[in-house]
């Protein structure tokens, strides 16, 4: 039976869409790693409101929702990790549309996509149009580029002729 | 509104409007046995379909699968055929069964409370009980999730066969012991993943399952295999198969 072998290890045989879907994988990743970590596009996630009798951070430390993940509970209201069952996050997917051998598009289904929009109206953006990452986040996509991209040309380079036309 | 929450408004109001009209013929005079062998007569699923806004906000819902297409994993072509059929498979498994169901629930609940003599309020209260708003959610979750999932499953064929795949999302005091075996296995191909539980790559943990098979990068987050292992051992489950 075959060995499983991460997709990084295979870069160089994949085909150029394959590429840009690993380069989006990568990003959600990032993108998640992020947000877990509490901070948005636009830096800290703005904390929860402490209004109310039973604010929404206060019955999230509780642990009792329905399919609630409980290694996300917050320990306070600045606590924000924007991941109460996994649903959100873990629907980020590469995009069918808009995806191929020069660009890759991440997102999530519709029914995902409202929470995450209403978290933005909050403050509490994980990705905007205008800003669609960090500027941690597009220096790993630039060495992504530099390394893996330049090294597979450079490995094809003896059979590869490039036509400018 | 979502697609979602309108199909659960209409659902509940459709549900008021059905029991009204069977109230309206007891009011009209008609006995319980007219009404209960009128129920019996009446297939339930093409009643409820006939209610219009019903019958919308069903049709919104199935096309939730044509949103879910354009947000699914790309990593290689699939014939417009193939897409069709899968649909087609999984509105069967799914909002087939669920419009069946809440015909189902309709017409017992109905038949049992003219006979026990309940009030409209009582009913409607019987059949919003027997399939929750709640249980809707559930069942679209997981009928999108398990249709990415044969997508995704799809698409994978024209990747390498030995690319790794992890399970990845929670590990806590609720996740399923097939879920933390899934999960303590590490990296796995699909074919391992099917081998493990068939059709594991697209059904993974069942109904309302919070995990999803990623392609393994080094970024690859919500992946803790001893995190499942550690788990299992604490509830005592083995995780041997």
């Amino acid at each position: 039976m075959a060995k499983p072998k991460p997709i990084d290890d295979m870069f160089d045989n994949l085909t150029g869409v394959q590429k840009m879907i690993v380069l989006g994988e990568k990003m959600i990743g990032l993108i998640i790693e992020r947000t877990q970590r509490g901070y948005g596009v636009n830096g800290l996630f703005k904390e929860y409101s402490r209004k109310g009798l039973r604010p929404y951070w206060k019955v999230k430390q509780e642990g009792k929702i329905n399919r609630q993940s409980l290694k996300h509970k917050p320990n306070s209201a600045r606590d924000v990790n924007l991941t109460l069952t996994n649903d959100m996050l873990g629907s980020l997917k590469v995009k069918t549309g808009g995806t191929n051998d020069e660009q890759v598009t991440i997102g999530m289904p519709s029914t995902e996509a409202i929470k995450a929009n209403a978290q933005e109206l909050q403050g509490r953006a994980m990705s905007t149009t205008a800003k669609p990452v960090t500027a941690q986040e597009e220096k790993f996509i630039a060495e992504f580029f530099d390394k893996e991209i330049k090294k597979a040309m450079k490995d094809a380079s003896g059979r590869t002729r490039i036509v400018i036309g | 509104m979502s697609e979602l929450v309108k199909f659960k408004k209409e659902y509940l109001l459709m549900v008021s409007r059905m029991t009204d009209q069977v109230f309206q013929l007891i009011k009209a005079g008609q006995t319980k046995d007219q009404i209960l062998e009128l129920l019996s007569k009446k297939d339930f699923k093409k009643v409820i379909l006939a209610d219009k806004e019903f019958k919308n906000a069903y049709n919104e819902l199935n096309g939730l699968y044509g949103k879910a297409l354009k947000n699914m994993d790309k990593f290689a072509e699939i014939s417009p055929n193939t897409l069709l059929a899968i649909t087609k498979m999984n509105q069967a498994t799914f909002f087939d069964k669920m419009a069946v169901d809440i015909a189902n629930s309709l017409k017992g609940n109905m038949t049992s409370g003219i006979l026990g003599g309940l009030s409209k309020d009582d009913i409607i209260n019987g059949v919003t009980t027997s399939l929750r708003p709640d249980q809707i959610d559930t069942l679209v979750t997981t009928a999108l999730s398990v249709y990415t999932a044969s997508v995704t499953s799809l698409m994978a064929d024209k990747l390498p066969k030995n690319v790794s795949y992890v399970y990845t999302g929670p590990v806590d005091k609720k996740t399923r012991p097939i879920c933390l075996q899934l999960m303590s296995s590490g990296e796995l191909t699909r074919s391992q993943i099917n081998g493990i539980v068939s059709n594991g790559f697209i059904e993974r943990g069942g109904f309302n399952c919070r995990h999803q098979w990623r392609l393994l990068t080094k970024q690859t987050q919500m992946f803790d295999p001893k995190g499942a292992k550690k788990e299992a051992k604490l509830r005592g489950i083995s995780l041997s198969g």
